[in-house]
């Protein structure tokens, strides 16, 4: 099986969005002045000092999963993996130049082994993607943006978008790595699902128990939810679960196990 | 089995100082304003609620089904039985939103894989006697309340009232799980000792009556210390600064009130049916 390209799974909100951050002029200073000052490795080093880094030897199988993700999205360079301690966390892409993954040990051990190759799956794809540099420079521009008064909503507003169409794209790289749309509807719950709840809410069938949530979600009242769409970069797991499921019948559907 | 509690009235188990208090809300413009404010906080929650969220059905989650109708037919809850949602969150958070008897119950899923079930009795008992006691429009409100020195001094007798209430919703969840050593230990997480600590200190009853009266004696000797003028200003503003009232002296009241014979033990001689 080749190599997935990026076109094959970048979600055209995910491409637009990053776009749109990356031609901002003071974008582009900050990124010179990061690069030139050595922040990333600062940056590193106390992100690294607060996890534990998943080694070969500590665990051959998750090395095997993130090889494997490597191999299917054709990224040539294995990235590190970290777990950390943070509830809030499940697993994000962090890094500039040497782009690494942190996952949260309540996440982890929450994930079965499918699950969790997929999530890495996915992140790997996000790497390919570049969302690692996007969010260290988001994260960049907001520590720097409290020196001006304004401007970190300005950067909240524009970053809130794309943070949350990355997820369409994780979404599609997950579905495309496993051939599983069950596992990846259930991957959009799993944070706050128990493995047995996951199993009971039927993902992908006709009696998918999420459903008439989705369709709760789609008639809310706009106006509120306008606002949490500029101020907050929230995922939001019915949009999630419509996305991936149009994207898994432009596929051709049935061609994938659902 | 637990026992039925047919004809409960909230005003069987209210505490004495929310009894004084509740006519400040008696009037028809602060009823107006409180019905109000709640119909715009569910407008701006539910996308909130129906995104972030997610809702349990019976199917996909049949034992807190399971226990939340049993608590709604102890406590003899009459009312549209709640909406419960999870959320990820590691606070340990039961809380009743909504008005109108439109109600939903939001769950952490910390809370959720933590509890047995006699706690899970406990705190959506909680949740119960609060909606049934009419408390949960006016949590609502004081969730809103910013925090800001000046301010706190004009809603301490609000936030008083809430703390009352909230004490309220404590019997309530005890009447519901019939389990003293369940409440300790929801008070006692809340507190910050794990589940599994206190699972291992409090096995019976009896030790769990021990255990909290040796915690109240603490508290007490504790209060006699605390003489410095700063530490008891502290001490006031702190209890108006949250909605929750101070975790100790929620859990001593509740101790009280089951060992008072005119307390829990009467309720349960009225009212209790199996």
């Amino acid at each position: 099986m080749g190599a997935l390209d990026e076109k094959d799974f970048r979600h055209p909100g995910d491409i637009s969005w990053m776009n749109r951050i990356w031609e901002n002029v003071v974008i582009e200073k900050i990124q010179t002045f990061l690069l030139d000052n050595g922040i990333e490795d600062v940056y590193a080093c106390f992100d690294k000092a607060s996890c534990i880094e998943i080694s070969g030897e500590m665990s051959p199988a998750i090395q095997d999963m993130l090889a494997w993700s490597c191999d299917r999205f054709g990224l040539k360079e294995i990235p590190s993996l970290y777990v950390k301690r943070d509830y809030d966390l499940t697993a994000e892409i962090h890094g500039f130049d040497n782009p690494y993954i942190v996952i949260s040990e309540h996440f982890l051990n929450k994930l079965s082994d499918e699950m969790l190759r997929g999530i890495l799956a996915s992140r790997v794809a996000g790497i390919l993607a570049g969302h690692h540099k996007t969010m260290f420079l988001l994260w960049s521009a907001k520590f720097f943006s409290g020196l001006v008064p304004g401007f970190s909503v300005l950067v909240g507003v524009a970053s809130n978008q794309w943070m949350r169409a990355r997820f369409y794209t994780y979404d599609r790289a997950f579905l495309l790595a496993t051939h599983n749309l069950e596992l990846t509807l259930q991957s959009i719950l799993a944070n706050t699902l128990s493995e047995h709840a996951l199993k009971r809410m039927k993902c992908g069938t006709g009696e998918d128990l999420f459903d008439s949530q989705v369709k709760d979600f789609h008639h809310t009242n706009s106006i509120p939810k306008a606002y949490y769409y500029l101020f907050d970069s929230q995922d939001w797991a019915p949009e999630r679960y419509s996305e991936i499921q149009r994207f898994y019948l432009d596929l051709g559907g049935g061609q994938m196990r659902a | 089995m637990k026992f039925k509690l047919q004809g409960l009235e909230i005003a069987d188990f209210m505490h004495p100082y929310e009894e004084e208090k509740k006519v400040i809300f008696s009037s028809l413009c602060t009823q107006a304003i409180i019905q109000n404010m709640n119909q715009l906080s569910i407008s701006l929650m539910k996308p909130f609620v129906d995104g972030v969220y997610i809702k349990a059905t019976a199917a996909s989650h049949a034992r807190i089904y399971r226990i939340l109708y049993d608590v709604c037919e102890i406590l003899d809850y009459r009312g549209k039985i709640p909406q419960i949602c999870i959320a990820h969150n590691a606070a340990n958070n039961i809380s009743p939103c909504g008005c109108d008897d439109l109600f939903y119950i939001t769950i952490s899923d910390y809370t959720l894989e933590r509890f047995d079930d006699d706690m899970m009795y406990y705190s959506l008992g909680n949740a119960v006697a609060m909606m049934k006691a009419g408390h949960v429009e006016l949590a609502t409100i004081s969730a809103y309340f910013p925090s800001y020195l000046m301010l706190d001094i004009i809603k301490k007798p609000f936030m008083d009232y809430i703390h009352a209430a909230d004490a309220t919703s404590d019997r309530g969840g005890l009447l519901a799980c019939q389990s003293f050593k369940a409440a300790a230990k929801c008070h006692l997480f809340e507190l910050g000792l794990p589940v599994s600590e206190a699972e291992a200190l409090i096995c019976t009853e009896a030790q769990a009556v021990s255990y909290v009266g040796k915690y109240q004696e603490c508290y007490k000797k504790s209060q006699r210390t605390m003489k410095n003028t700063v530490t008891k200003i502290s001490a006031l503003w702190n209890d108006t600064k949250y909605i929750e009232g101070a975790g100790n002296k929620m859990l001593c009241d509740l101790f009280n009130w089951y060992m008072n014979p005119g307390g829990y033990a009467a309720i349960m001689k009225k009212y209790g049916r199996r």
